[in-house]
């Protein structure tokens, strides 16, 4: 700022002289400022709409009093030729790259409306087909189908219903039903290390079979009770159910149990997050009222 | 990897500056319940002492990790060095849950081998037990893989103690030249080495897959180049002088390749690079600023940083089709991503209310989470387990190295005890 | 803040030209007094006199453009995460190149940005904001070959420190 400053006081001191000293030789500057003026004319010269002269317009001016002597001139013309004669290139070089930097924003808009678009046609798909399933079940006179078929009567510690279930069941292969049933029945008997093999090598017989969200979730939920406990395990087991199937009934349950292994895990911040999203998403669900009483006692 | 140390001392006349470029560790923020566990100071079967607290180390590398809380030698009531000398209801009176017991000793001409045996004394038993042999020199490294070893017993996930980390250490210089440092450590910021020195800026560090070289810019010509460097011979290369910019070297996954940005062109884009014939492919063309490429695991394909949208955004090119699409959202700013070998987790540099934060991006879930609260942090490194995310930030008005777990559950800082430390670049697995 | 530079120029400028009017008028009378002391003078003489008072003239001139370029300084400033030339910059680039126009001094831009976003980023705004002065230098006249553009992005910063008042200064193109 203090070079700023100085240059004022100067300014402001040599006024008088820029206006003195036309006077004394007033019938050069006359001459010579309206040679300029015509050589402006005849190469197209407007001078900058910037607001600030270039200094070469100063030059001019401040030059022209002692310029009597025709050489003096030509320095001063050759820096008229080359620099401020074009001044039209330099507004359009600015000019060009404010477009650019106006076109890359744009760019950046239409690249968010279209992943808006994009994202807006999936659901509104994923809607219809769900909607298409539910018109087809009601015109068979069924009622929504759940997949509590896949629960056996009196799991502990799941809750199902409430959220109707979009992914359409998968069929049973064989021998699925048995060894779902053989590794449901170590938790039964709450022997939950076998348990937890039986759900293991259940998963790797059936990764896709119509039991295997079950599996998931007992895994998780068994992870958390065997001796020693697996938190990670356990929220590996949860968030696969997650990724793998969205739409499953056990979704607000799984949720609230990430919730739950977060919190044990240390990232209270990442647990917060889950029992949220339960509480948010699935008002009403059994699941939401756990949350609910699991942050008004843990926060 | 044992020989290639020694080498290096003698074929670049390195040297190590434990008072400048060492990093210390503070860990800021573990998981509430860390695990319980004793290790033993280790016996040393020889004549002499042993070289290094090989028990220290393992110790200083669980705790950092977040996830155990090694117990006091002082609360140790005896140190048991074979399974016989185990009386497990002392471990059990002061809570422990696992204790590591273990031997060293010196192994045919300038070698060391460590036995270790792992205890758990609820259940009383032995649950697993193992060696490690290595030259001499080469010790400390050998007490990062009994960690490493100890580490995916007990969490199921690798360990990446028993691996290296390279950072650019600055001496500022107000007024005058700065000095550069491209340093090479440990994981634990331990046995730093310094493989090049300049008054010029050095950036954008980067490891080959088998962890044999490193490639970085120098301004050392007064111009930014690309130079690669043979951690075993100490061998230069230069790769690129191009006008403009010579940034942002990465190694394809197989080798053979690197992506780089230059701007000989006119503006900034992504180009490939034949390690072999050094023949140039440019893969992007745009008027706008690519760079900070980084492949994804399989290396079909780059994710790289462009501000063709108006404000930096994280891109894909495919290699295959040459197709590009735009992969962040979120926010007005995400830079600088580094894939995790799982080829999901994206670290990222994201802005948020003015700050920059590390965050990670799931490439499936397509999720950002922020993972932490410091204002100018940048440059993020994945581990190569996929656990934790070192990356550069500001500490009053110094840089530092912080790390974060994945899951946003540990943090610790690298803090140097002078000058800034900055662009940590996190090895990959390296061949015992 | 665009008036003060501009006023200071100007003073200069007009100061460099009164002394530029002291120095011809000296001169004059020189030529003057030889011409009246050897009245069979050759032309040629006078035209080598004139020759050499042109190449002063020219040289100061030069010499005033020169110095009106020192005046508004090598350094031009930036807005955030922007390299679009304000209108200070453009007034200050302007002087400059009427000064370079003059001679054949070749420059050096050196395009920096503050310490926020990632380095390699940086690095590349740090060259978007040399470039903006050097197209705009070409466009005026100015030779490519005569400037060389580089950019050190975050890591030669003006001002060390963070906050507005300091990532203010460090966002510039330095002229060397």
């Amino acid at each position: 700022m203090k070079d700023f400053l100085k240059p004022v006081t100067l300014a402001g001191f040599f006024t008088t002289a820029v206006v003195a000293l036309p006077n004394a030789a007033q019938d050069y500057i006359d001459v010579e400022a309206e040679r300029e003026a015509a050589e402006r004319a005849a190469v197209g010269y407007t001078p900058p709409d910037t607001g600030t002269a270039t200094p070469a317009g100063y030059t001019v001016s401040g030059v022209t009093p002692y310029a009597g002597q025709t050489v003096t001139a030509v320095p001063i013309t050759t820096n008229q030729g080359v620099s401020p004669a074009n001044p039209n290139v330099g507004s359009l070089v600015v000019q060009l790259q404010q477009l650019q930097e106006e076109v890359r924003r744009l760019n950046g808009v239409v690249e968010q409306q279209s992943a808006e678009i994009n994202r807006l046609k999936e659901q509104s798909l994923e809607r219809y087909v769900d909607l298409d399933r539910r018109i087809a079940d009601l015109a068979k006179g069924s009622a929504v189908v759940s997949p509590t078929v896949v629960d056996t009567a009196g799991e502990e510690g799941l809750t199902f219903g409430g959220t109707p279930n979009t992914d359409p069941p998968q069929p049973l292969q064989p021998g699925e039903e048995s060894a779902y049933q053989s590794a449901y029945g170590y938790v039964k008997s709450k022997n939950f290390s076998e348990a937890v093999e039986g759900f293991k090598k259940f998963l790797q017989n059936y990764p896709y079979g119509r039991y295997a969200p079950n599996a998931h979730y007992w895994l998780g939920e068994l992870y958390l009770v065997i001796d020693p406990t697996e938190p990670e395990l356990a929220r590996q087991s949860f968030q696969l159910l997650l990724d793998q199937y969205p739409n499953n009934a056990k979704i607000p349950d799984a949720l609230y149990k990430l919730g739950k292994v977060h919190l044990l895990k240390g990232n209270s911040e990442r647990s917060r997050e889950y029992l949220d999203r339960v509480i948010a998403e699935y008002p009403g669900h059994p699941a939401s009222q756990l949350a609910t009483d699991f942050l008004s006692e843990n926060f | 990897m044992h020989l290639f140390l020694a080498s290096l001392v003698a074929a670049l006349l390195v040297f190590t500056d434990h008072a400048q470029a060492q990093l210390q560790i503070e860990i800021t923020k573990g998981i509430d319940n860390p695990t319980p566990i004793a290790i033993v100071p280790f016996a040393w079967v020889g004549s002499g002492t042993s070289p290094d607290d090989v028990a220290r180390i393992i110790d200083s590398d669980l705790a950092r990790s977040g996830q155990f809380a090694p117990v006091s030698r002082r609360d140790m009531l005896s140190y048991p060095t074979t399974a016989a000398e185990i009386f497990f209801r002392d471990w059990r009176a002061i809570e422990t849950d696992y204790v590591l017991i273990g031997r060293a000793s010196p192994s045919g001409p300038g070698n060391i081998s460590i036995d270790w045996e792992l205890f758990d004394t609820v259940r009383q038993q032995q649950i697993a037990a193992g060696n490690v042999t290595g030259v001499a020199p080469e010790l400390r490294m050998l007490a990062h893989r009994v960690a490493d070893e100890i580490y995916e017993k007990l969490t199921g996930i690798p360990g990446a103690f028993a691996t290296r980390l390279l950072y650019v250490s600055v001496t500022r210089n107000p007024g005058g030249k700065d000095f550069y440092r491209l340093t090479l450590a440990d994981s634990d910021g331990a046995r730093p080495i310094v493989l090049l020195e300049s008054r010029e800026p050095i950036l954008a560090p980067s490891w080959s897959p088998d962890g044999d070289e490193v490639a970085y810019v120098s301004f050392e010509t007064s111009r930014p180049a690309i130079y690669r460097q043979n951690l075993r011979t100490g061998a230069r290369e230069q790769l690129t002088n191009f006008k403009g910019l010579n940034n942002s070297p990465v190694f394809s996954p197989d080798g053979n390749s690197m992506a780089m940005v230059l701007s000989k062109d006119g503006s900034p884009d992504i180009y490939l690079m034949n390690l072999t014939s050094k023949r140039l492919t440019r893969l992007t063309e745009h008027y706008a600023i690519d760079t900070e490429p980084t492949w994804m695991p399989d290396g079909k394909s780059l994710l790289f940083t462009s501000d063709r949208g108006g404000r930096p955004q994280i891109y894909r090119y495919e290699l295959k089709t040459g197709a590009i699409t735009r992969v962040t959202f979120e926010g007005r700013y995400n830079a600088r991503a580094r894939v995790a070998q799982d080829g999901r987790n994206v670290a990222l540099v994201h802005q948020q209310g003015g700050a920059y934060h590390i965050a990670v991006f799931d490439l499936v879930t397509e999720r950002l989470t922020v993972l932490t609260t410091t204002n100018l942090d940048e440059s993020p490194s994945i581990a190569p387990n996929g656990s934790v995310v070192l990356y550069a930030t500001k500490r009053g008005g110094k840089s530092i190295l912080g790390a974060v777990a994945v899951d946003g559950g540990v943090s610790f800082n690298l803090p140097a005890r002078e000058g800034d430390v900055q662009e940590p670049a996190w090895s990959p697995f390296m061949a015992h | 803040m665009n008036v003060l530079p501009v006023a200071g120029k100007f003073a200069t400028l007009v100061f460099v030209s009164l002394f530029l009017v002291a120095c011809s008028n000296t001169d004059t009378s020189e030529a003057d007094a030889a011409a009246a002391e050897a009245a069979a003078a050759e032309s040629a003489a006078a035209e080598a006199a004139a020759a050499e008072a042109a190449a002063a003239e020219a040289a100061a001139a030069q010499q005033a453009l020169q110095e009106a370029a020192d005046a508004v300084g090598t350094v031009f400033y930036f807005e955030f995460d922007s390299s679009a030339l304000t209108d200070a910059a453009r007034t200050a680039v302007d002087a400059h190149i009427a000064a370079l126009l003059g001679n054949d001094a070749s420059v050096r831009l050196e395009g920096h940005t503050d310490e926020r976003g990632t380095r390699e980023y940086n690095l590349a705004l740090g060259e978007r904001r040399a470039n903006a002065v050097r197209d705009y230098m070409v466009a005026n006249g100015v030779p490519s070959y005569r400037i060389e553009s580089i950019s050190y992005g975050e890591e030669n910063p003006a001002a060390y420190g963070s906050g507005e008042s300091n990532w203010q200064q460090n966002r510039r193109v330095e002229l060397k």
